[in-house]
């Protein structure tokens, strides 16, 4: 938590790729990360969703989009690549978990690890071909794909239910060796939330994990120059390719647990919610993992709050967007990180 | 076969406002370096003026003049105030802010005019059926729609060859650094051009008008097809957007009337064949 130094002046190029990135946050182009200490803020964050919002089913939703949101994080944040398809794995991990639970076995371990496994290799073959371009056309391309998904979920309706959704999935079960928990979301959503913190926060350690290995140091180098990056020797496209399979599983991850909650998976029109995620991420901050995480949070509250009031709460959430995007485009954690370490060290000038 | 050559009509009509939408996607695209996400919202924007003009009016003819100059106007002052600061920027941030507008523009046409669709009365002066020879004979309002398309085409095509406006559009496609250190105004024809293709985006929105209605989300669907487009012709290629539009116009209706349930994944299979083997597109350069 103490952590405030950027972590790319504290321990020196390891590679000849993180050089750019370490120049990147020297000279501000990158703000300043916390990075284990981002997994206690979670915690806190977790903790306080908990004892403040009041609809259960909203808390947990808001853990698995913050798992959603962070993991496309890694793709626009550290890899530049902005992929407008990323309901596609959520979506499929939703059938994925709500067709095993229905057919195969109540088991939430192998619901979850179906959803995930099976969305890694599906995010292979997509990224393999999404990532043949990048930029503008590989955001395209992942729209195009999420489009293709929703076309293939909406007539499969043997398989997926079509319109009206895929009903009826039972209440899972987690089987911990020495005890078996029900994982009832309406029942008992406490215990519904403490096993989403867990998987949740187990993740998102892996996820920091991955951003601070080797590999994603060279994605972020990518990002700030992919000839640099080609040039010092890595293949860029198969860094790019691992981390659009890590988003992928770990979307399919949050959309399992998101089927899981509600017992049902609903097609919702593609681009809607490919585009919400994209929001949270934006609105908390890029450059970050809590950051998404923040916003999902932030952005699921706003989204209750108004849509109580008004039926044209999307003009407002487009009009939070536009104004992110044109006046913070570093995100809400990106200004709390920038802003406040400076007021701190103002304060402290000040008395000194 | 009188059912195949009808639907290969229908193809060319939808295939024909594809085109119009991919165009502008393409010259935004390759000037001002960002996809504009909002193309097919501002469509949608341009078909709604076009109903009112056209319930006042009677007919959409006096909507055909005014609402391409509005939607210009809409453009050049979209261009001047919310996209001029993201030049400089990551390519990214204009993306996302496009995006943001998009959800701004629906919400916005549901506040006003309901969630529901509008109609839009076809001109009655084309309110016959053309014999074309293909057995059955063809709305002369759709023929109409592919003539005003062609022209259209023809024009930009003829203004960025042979204007001197077209000649420095095309210049800063190539080199926009250049053309600055030569002494254009870029910033200026950046307006024009985003202006242009908002423009043009109007025409497809006040021709679509009197063939499906409006509706809020009507420019969602088509500005994924009209990527597909961008995609599948070549980023950049003016001609490759055409043949593309074409195709996937006519591939889609012609899929709708023996596989209906394949046609919306038909333009995405094209797609994924395209980037597979021929990455640049099927006209691109680069």
């Amino acid at each position: 938590m103490t952590d405030v130094t950027p972590t790319g002046t504290r321990d020196a190029p390891v590679a000849d790729a993180a050089a750019a990135v370490t120049l990147a946050r020297a000279t501000g182009a990158a703000p300043a990360r916390w990075t284990w200490g981002q997994l206690g803020l979670l915690v806190v964050l977790a903790v306080v969703v908990l004892f403040t919002v009041p609809n259960p089913s909203l808390a947990i939703g808001m853990l698995i989009f913050g798992l959603w949101a962070a993991g496309l994080n890694l793709l626009v944040g550290y890899g530049g690549l902005v992929s407008f398809g990323h309901y596609l794995p959520f979506a499929w991990g939703g059938y994925a978990a709500g067709l095993v639970l229905k057919n195969v076995t109540t088991s939430a371990w192998v619901a979850l690890f179906v959803a995930t496994a099976s969305m890694a290799i599906l995010s292979a073959l997509i990224g393999a071909i999404c990532l043949r371009r990048t930029e503008v056309y590989f955001s395209m391309l992942t729209l195009a794909f999420a489009q293709l998904g929703f076309f293939i979920a909406l007539q499969w309706n043997t398989v997926t239910g079509g319109d009206d959704g895929l009903s009826g999935i039972p209440v899972s079960t987690l089987e911990l060796g020495f005890t078996t928990i029900e994982l009832n979301g309406l029942r008992d959503p406490l215990t519904f939330f403490i096993v989403t913190t867990v998987i949740v926060l187990l993740t998102f350690a892996a996820l920091i994990l991955f951003t601070e290995s080797p590999m994603g140091r060279v994605l972020q180098a990518i990002r700030e120059s992919e000839e640099r990056a080609r040039g010092c020797g890595y293949n860029t496209r198969l860094v790019q390719l691992v981390t659009f399979v890590v988003a992928g599983a770990v979307a399919g991850l949050a959309g399992g647990l998101f089927a899981m909650l509600n017992n049902f998976v609903g097609l919702q029109a593609y681009w809607l919610l490919s585009g919400v995620v994209l929001i949270m991420v934006i609105l908390g901050g890029r450059s970050s993992l809590f950051g998404p995480f923040l916003g999902a949070v932030v952005y699921l509250l706003l989204e209750s709050t108004l849509s109580r009031y008004t039926d044209s709460w999307q003009f407002f959430v487009g009009a939070i967007f536009v104004v992110c995007v044109l006046l913070f485009p570093q995100g809400l954690w990106g200004l709390v990180t920038t802003t406040v370490p400076r007021a701190l060290r103002r304060t402290r000038r000040a008395t000194a | 076969m009188d059912q195949l050559l009808s639907q290969l009509v229908l193809g060319v009509v939808s295939g024909a406002l594809l085109v119009l939408l991919a165009l502008g996607l393409n010259l935004i695209f390759g000037l001002l370096e960002f996809i504009n996400f909002a193309h097919g919202a501002l469509y949608m924007v341009g078909a709604y003026l076009t109903s009112y003009l056209a319930v006042a009016t009677g007919t959409i003819w006096l909507a055909l003049l005014v609402v391409p100059v509005a939607m210009a106007l809409i453009g050049a002052g979209l261009e001047r105030t919310l996209i001029r600061p993201m030049y400089g920027r990551d390519q990214v941030d204009a993306l996302l802010l496009t995006f943001g507008l998009t959800y701004i523009l629906i919400e916005g046409v549901r506040y006003v005019a309901g969630s529901g669709g509008r109609r839009v009365p076809a001109p009655e002066i084309l309110a016959f059926q053309v014999n074309l020879g293909l057995g059955r004979p063809v709305p002369a309002y759709l023929l109409f729609v592919v003539l005003a398309v062609a022209l259209v085409v023809g024009g930009l095509w003829l203004f960025l060859q042979k204007t001197n406006v077209g000649l420095i559009v095309r210049a800063g496609i190539r080199d926009h650094i250049m053309i600055r250190a030569l002494g254009v105004r870029f910033d200026r024809y950046r307006t024009l051009v985003f202006a242009i293709g908002i423009a043009v985006a109007g025409i497809a929105g006040v021709l679509t008008g009197p063939i499906t209605g409006v509706f809020p989300e009507m420019g969602a669907d088509i500005l994924i097809l009209a990527f597909v487009v961008v995609v599948v012709g070549g980023m950049g290629s003016f001609w490759g957007a055409v043949v593309a539009g074409l195709l996937i116009g006519v591939l889609v209706s012609v899929t709708t009337l023996y596989a209906s349930v394949y046609a919306g994944i038909v333009p995405f299979v094209l797609m994924i064949l395209v980037m597979t083997f021929r990455p640049r597109g099927l006209l691109g350069a680069t």
